[in-house]
């Protein structure tokens, strides 16, 4: 059966973490990663503590429909519709 | 009048908040008398929700408020909205719209979930809004009711609606129900469901605005937050009373069509608090078939779960879900990217709620626990024609009458347009498929009930037949599937369904090489399967071959494996003990084809060898578990037969404490 559209190359997808030199504010922690999460008011990145899950900065999607995904009427955005 | 309530006054608040809740439940009883599709009438395919105005931080397009529907819509509705607003413009809405809106990766669910969006304004100002959500039965695309396994891509679904008006200025928007009567194989049905949830989103508006005008616009949006506000707190002092941890729990579906290969949901459940974040690395890419779910339905599936474990009778809207997040690569198959099919959306979403409550299951005390519950849907949608008449008089209508009123509400007898006069008519039925839901603590679980995230009631035999060219065989209770425990599971349910014209039957079987499991020392509940025969070429599809099927076994002549885990002869068995059947291929079925499902058993709780024998003696009276059963796994030796002389069983007291003290199971 002809595919034609693909899918990921990998079997099986995981969400890189990153890093984060920094020490949360509510709990002391030093785990402070940044990552992308999607929670009630939709996608964003997120500088979050693993230890008490305390979100130290949010910066929302560019788009509403997730990082990768830009529907095509976002070209017509500012555009006089 | 009575008095206006105000914005800290925390009586009229709550007036408000039960009357924001009596609005969207008296919207949807709308919708259940006036829709003509089924689907929504037994399968309460369907929500009314109440919205927010757009005032942040305090409120932004919020689901205020939603009517006890179908839970895979409470959560994607909050994205629906306010992704319909970014995309459409509010600059653009205006009083009397009905904005369409049905694309899975923008409002979540599969292209027949159709929502729509009523902006309400009270002086020019935008108060709020009304959305609702319907199943459609017929979108176009491939197949003939739509749901399939062996989709591809987005474009074999149906057709997808990004934002049109459907109703302007409160009065029917042609180009709008054009796209569905044009793209549809069932515009009866279209019509009369658009009209019901036109008139459903209206009353909410009406209602919404006589209480703007009645308490002012100011203490309205006061009882809005009020009521979001209620829901986290309320969720939140749930989740406080589970420990903290990490816990890690997976589930999953079998294959997708075309790769026989099972997709792995992998979860880590971090709680703390009353915060809770999911993190779903791990799981498997996207299906290549209509297996998959947008991620709006995955964070749904995690929102029911812990809606349910922590706060199940507090009435429901998004404040519930502010303590979720959850942590998702994209193109996972539970967070498919378009153009990926979705059409089984229910299937991934039920296998996230699976896995997310089994996380949290692992860090519960054991008295809380409770075996899971049968599977999915287990369904199989019938569609073909036929030049049969309906196999009654209709309600004792006129024939004119009863045509008419048969293809607006079912099969949906309807007219095809054939060139050729022939008169045959198409028919679409979705035959879904119940089963038990797990044991706990408190008891033995239910038999006969619906997968978590639905409240599907079941349709008769008797409307099936009436309506389709199919004859429903045998519905009953399966013994000894149910799984064993102190609290057995609910046991599973046998369908045989026989078509008795040519049909296509697309089996949606997507859930059987995961058991349903045990809690604290139970067994997991006994494996499902499905199995399809095939009548002789000269054999009349009447009583003379129903009753070769009636006494057929599952393991017996004349039945083959159509999907589960078999042994040698043909018999369901555990997953790994038998040879696998994928059983997502479609079976071009003529007069007289037999399918038969058989939904898995639930999960027990407790040790088996705990039962109180005279439960077991129960049992086996009433056919849920055997003679023999009783003996292999609750160590009871029961005297007698159930089938002649049911009221003479005995509990053989001596060889059972024999049995439970290290004798044979």
């Amino acid at each position: 059966m002809t595919m034609l559209f693909g899918r990921p190359e990998e079997t099986e997808l995981s969400v890189p973490r990153t890093r984060l030199d920094e020490t949360c504010p509510r709990c002391g922690g030093g785990d402070v990663e940044g990552y992308p999460m999607l929670d009630l008011r939709g996608w964003c990145l997120v500088a979050r503590c693993p230890g008490c899950l305390h979100v130290l900065r949010r910066e929302p999607s560019p788009t509403p429909f997730g990082f990768t995904y830009v529907p095509f009427s976002a070209h017509l955005r500012g555009a006089g519709g | 009048m009575s008095t206006p309530a105000r914005g800290d006054d925390a009586v009229g608040l709550e007036i408000l908040r039960s009357a924001f809740y009596a609005t969207v439940r008296q919207a949807g009883r709308i919708i259940l008398r006036s829709s003509f599709s089924p689907i929504i009438r037994d399968a309460f395919d369907f929500c009314v929700t109440l919205v927010g105005p757009i005032a942040p931080p305090r409120l932004d397009l919020d689901i205020v408020a939603m009517n006890e529907s179908l839970a895979h819509f409470s959560g994607v509705m909050p994205y629906m909205v306010r992704n319909l607003v970014w995309e459409y413009g509010v600059e653009n809405l205006r009083p009397g719209d009905l904005i369409a809106y049905n694309n899975p990766f923008k409002g979540g669910n599969h292209v027949y979930d159709n929502g729509f969006f009523r902006p309400v304004f009270h002086g020019g100002e935008l108060i709020g809004g009304v959305a609702v959500k319907a199943h459609l039965v017929d979108m176009g695309g491939l197949t003939a009711g739509g749901y399939s396994v062996r989709k591809r891509s987005l474009f074999e679904e149906g057709v997808v609606i990004s934002g049109v008006q459907v109703y302007r200025d409160d009065e029917p928007f042609i180009p709008g129900f054009n796209l569905y009567f044009d793209n549809s194989r069932l515009p009866q049905n279209m019509l009369a469901d658009l009209q019901a949830l036109h008139s459903a989103a209206s009353f909410v508006e009406e209602r919404l605005l006589a209480l703007a005008d009645q308490h002012g616009v100011e203490t309205l949006h006061d009882a809005m937050a009020y009521t979001l506000d209620y829901a986290d707190r309320s969720t939140r002092e749930g989740l406080r009373a589970l420990p903290d941890g990490d816990f890690v729990g997976e589930d999953g579906i079998d294959a997708d069509a075309y790769n026989d290969e099972p997709y792995v949901i992998r979860t880590v459940v971090r709680k703390r608090g009353d915060e809770v974040e999911v993190d779903f690395s791990g799981t498997t890419r996207e299906a290549a078939s209509s297996v998959n779910c947008s991620v709006f339905d995955a964070i749904n599936g995690v929102f029911t779960a812990v809606k349910f474990l922590c706060d199940p009778h507090n009435p429901n809207n998004a404040g519930a879900f502010r303590c979720v997040s959850i942590v998702i690569p994209e193109g996972t198959f539970v967070s498919a990217r378009p153009p990926a099919a979705t059409t089984m959306y229910f299937d991934a979403a039920e296998a996230v709620f699976n896995a997310v409550t089994k996380a949290f299951l692992s860090g519960a005390p054991a008295e809380a626990a409770f075996g899971g519950h049968y599977s999915t849907n287990m369904g199989l949608l019938i569609t073909g024609t036929t030049g049969a008449p309906s196999s009654g008089p209709r309600r004792n209508l006129p024939p004119g009458v009863a045509e008419q009123l048969a293809a607006a509400t079912q099969s949906v007898p309807v007219t095809l347009d054939d060139p050729d006069g022939s008169g045959r008519r198409l028919f679409v039925a979705p035959l879904f498929a119940l089963g038990g839901f797990g044991a706990s603590a408190a008891g033995d679980g239910e038999s006969f009930v619906s997968m978590s995230q639905q409240n599907l009631m079941e349709m008769s035999a008797e409307a099936i037949e009436e309506d389709h060219p199919v004859m429903v065989l045998r519905k009953e209770f399966a013994t000894d599937t149910a799984g064993p425990g102190e609290h057995r599971g609910g046991a599973g349910v046998v369908y045989d369904r026989m078509v008795v014209s040519r049909a296509d039957v697309y089996p949606l079987l997507l859930h059987l090489r995961v058991l349903p499991w045990g809690s604290k020392g139970a067994e997991a509940g006994r494996p499902g399967g499905a199995w399809v025969g095939v009548a002789g070429a000269d054999a009349e599809p009447g009583s003379a071959v129903a009753r070769t099927w009636l006494v057929a076994r599952d393991d017996g002549p004349g039945l083959e494996p159509l999907g589960g885990y078999f042994d040698d002869d043909g018999g369901a068995v555990a997953a790994g003990e038998g040879r696998w059947v994928n059983g997502l291929g479609d079976v071009d079925a003529g007069p007289g084809t037999l399918v038969r499902v058989r939904t898995p058993g639930a999960g027990g709780w407790g040790d088996p060898h705990r039962r109180d024998p005279a439960a077991v003696l129960r049992d086996v009276r009433d056919g849920y578990v055997s003679v023999e059963g009783a003996r292999r796994d609750y160590g009871v030796a029961v005297e007698g037969d159930p089938e002649t002389a049911p009221d003479r069983l005995r509990v053989d007291e001596a060889a059972t404490a024999v049995l439970r003290n290290g004798g044979a199971r």
